[in-house]
């Protein structure tokens, strides 16, 4: 039996729009409208979608940087299943340790006035890992040496690093409370080709050594792909398609996955694919169009899509894929 | 038919003063452009594809020059014009600067002016370089717009770039390229700040304005991808060298060079899954302490002691060069 670590239940996140000199809330912007998905331990759960979907808000609600607004997150406790919403501060706090961030720009994550020994003894020093200050020193080490550095590295700063290199510090210091759950935030997109599939690499190894739990945001589909078991493509603040990351790049059903899809280009001379080409932009989520919040671009766009909006259902005969669209194909 | 060359680069060398020490970031540099044509210029960050760019735009930064070579413009007249001996800001220059060879640049978010509406923008370059009056030069901003498929252009001339979205702004930028029917355009990664269903949307743009001026485009990038689906030949750079240089199929299905078939292999391909992917080991050193000879051999898997000597380019097959000294072990294992 899957052994589920993370559940959200309807999670929402709406900013309030202010105005005026007695601050009003004119309205709110739906970063994350209800969102609903299961992660089990040791896997992966890609979220893809492009800027201003929702993904990272999720990945920092799961984390706690965000509080969400509403809905339920649910993260298996010793067998028990805890909503992270409704903890006290205490508690809330100490689920801190179980569940690390990497960050997308390793540039800008690190404190430049900090060598990389104090910005991991911080942390280690809060959750109280390593007794004295020669047994976190050690443990820097062997953390470095996971992330394949050399121990010596922690009395460097960080502008003495490469792009790569400051991201293989970012998950050594995610890995030093030793985390169960590392949300990742787009960890490879500002880094250069090569250095990305090292990163991408370490990260597997790390994740069957220590047996972590994944939630990959990221909007290159073909390296989400790589990394992820299951796939949730978002739009607008929801999800629109849920399935298994073999079952979903072979069959994706909404219109949207598609035409996602079909817009990566393929470094192959010879693959020549029909592209599904979406006119405008994703409109702004402090007012997302009526019904489904695709149809404005959607090509196969009916009647009914512009006055109800579909739920995420699952499809017939296909294991766990969820798709929200009236016409799936 | 022979194909007519309109940009030939020949050996060019361009180097910046920093703290005084010169440093090369692209040293040696060769190729050529041909009338209606793709070229795609691929490599890392740091590979010199942009500063590239900038020496034949002239756009270098003040302590930046190109101390070697040549880059050989040739007009429509069949006039040929040596772009490095011009003066920057000289008569000639901004002339062709523009008009003749145009440059859409990486970040449409910081490349506009944010004090002055899109259309007074595309106006100017085209006032800047015909007689027409504002009121005709707005109207052909308007046109442009709408051949960029904007929706309601005349009333989006008088609106600031902050009010339009990302893949919008780009193609604010390439109207503004586009305004005088340059003969070349030079795109330094278009698409890379875009998600990928706009970035379809402009690269499909970008085909068809190519298809209808026969424009010559040369296309930096680091996706391999988009290189495969809009270049006709390609140049793959790595640290201010072109390592390999050919047809996009050539380049493609039998790369030579062991940095190439990195490359290649490195990136995660959609609907093709690996458990593992192939990595480059290391990283690319840095332009102050340039190793002797081949530069890639400290990351190579087919270092050689011949790797010491800087390898010259060799010829694969017809107008596929490499600049490798065992690359004939790479084709055979890669």
């Amino acid at each position: 039996m899957a052994d589920v670590i993370l559940e959200l239940q309807d999670v929402q996140k709406y900013y309030p729009i202010v105005k005026g000199a007695f601050h009003q809330v004119v309205g709110h912007v739906k970063a994350v409208d209800g969102v609903s998905l299961t992660l089990n331990r040791g896997e992966t759960l890609g979220l893809v979608g492009e800027s201003g979907c929702g993904k990272t808000t999720l990945g920092k609600c799961i984390v706690g940087l965000h509080e969400a607004t509403g809905g339920k997150i649910l993260y298996t406790l010793n067998d028990e299943k805890r909503d992270l919403l409704s903890m006290n501060k205490k508690e809330r706090f100490a689920m801190k340790r179980r569940i690390q961030m990497v960050f997308q720009d390793p540039y800008s994550s690190l404190n430049p006035s900090q060598t990389i020994l104090q910005a991991f003894d911080e942390p280690m020093q809060i959750h109280g890992i390593g007794k004295t200050r020669t047994e976190r020193i050690e443990r820097i080490a062997q953390l470095l040496e996971t992330v394949q550095l050399p121990a010596d590295y922690m009395n460097r700063f960080p502008h003495e690093f490469s792009g790569g290199q400051r991201q293989r510090i970012c998950i050594a210091r995610a890995m030093c409370v030793n985390p169960e759950t590392l949300v990742c935030d787009e960890p490879v997109s500002a880094l250069d080709v090569s250095i990305q599939a090292q990163i991408l690499n370490l990260m597997k190894d790390l994740q069957q050594e220590k047996n972590l739990t994944y939630v990959f945001i990221a909007h290159d589909l073909s390296v989400v792909e790589f990394m992820s078991d299951w796939v949730a493509v978002m739009y607008l603040g929801r999800v629109v398609e849920y399935a298994r990351a073999s079952e979903l790049y072979r069959r994706p059903s909404h219109p949207y996955t598609q035409a996602l899809l079909s817009a990566v280009p393929i470094p192959d001379v010879d693959v020549k694919k029909d592209q599904i080409i979406l006119e405008g932009d994703v409109p702004s989520p402090a007012h997302p169009p009526r019904g489904c919040r695709f149809h404005p671009r959607c090509w196969k766009c009916q009647e009914r899509c512009k006055c109800e909006d579909p739920a995420l259902s699952e499809l017939k005969d296909a294991q766990g894929h969820c798709v929200a669209c009236f016409y799936p194909d | 038919m022979k194909d007519d060359i309109i940009l030939q680069v020949e050996n060019l060398h361009t180097g910046f003063l920093v703290d005084n020490v010169p440093l090369e970031a692209v040293s040696g540099v060769s190729f050529s452009l041909k009338a209606g044509r793709v070229l795609g210029v691929v490599g890392e960050s740091g590979c010199g594809k942009s500063v590239t760019a900038h020496s034949i735009m002239q756009l270098l930064p003040k302590y930046g020059r190109i101390t070697e070579g040549s880059i050989t413009y040739t007009r429509a007249t069949g006039e040929k014009i040596e772009i490095q001996k011009l003066r920057r800001t000289g008569n000639q220059m901004r002339q062709i600067r523009g008009k003749e060879i145009s440059m859409i640049f990486q970040d449409p978010m910081s490349s506009l002016n944010p004090v002055y509406p899109i259309g007074d923008q595309i106006a100017e370059n085209i006032r800047e370089h015909e007689k027409v009056t504002k009121r005709e030069a707005l109207d052909r901003a308007r046109k442009l717009l709408e051949d960029l498929e904007i929706p309601s252009a005349a009333e989006r001339l008088g609106d600031y770039p902050h009010q339009f979205s990302g893949g919008m702004k780009q193609r604010v930028m390439i109207a503004i390229a586009m305004a005088c029917n340059p003969r070349i355009l030079i795109a330094d990664e278009p698409t890379t700040a875009l998600d990928v269903t706009i970035q379809a949307q402009i690269i499909a743009l970008m085909k068809k304005l190519q298809r209808e001026h026969g424009t010559s485009i040369m296309m930096i990038t680091h996706n391999m991808g988009l290189v495969a689906e809009m270049a006709d030949e390609i140049a793959v750079m790595y640290m201010g060298r072109i390592v390999e240089y050919g047809s996009i199929r050539q380049v493609m299905k039998s790369p030579a060079h062991p940095y190439t078939q990195g490359l290649l292999k490195a990136v995660p391909v959609l609907g093709m899954k690996k458990d593992r992917l192939y990595s480059i080991k290391g990283s690319t050193p840095s332009l102050v302490d340039r190793p002797a000879g081949c530069e890639f051999a400290s990351r190579c898997e087919y270092a050689t002691e011949a790797c010491r000597q800087v390898p010259r380019a060799v010829e694969v097959e017809p107008g596929h060069q490499v600049r490798c000294w065992n690359y004939k072990e790479a084709t055979d294992n890669g």
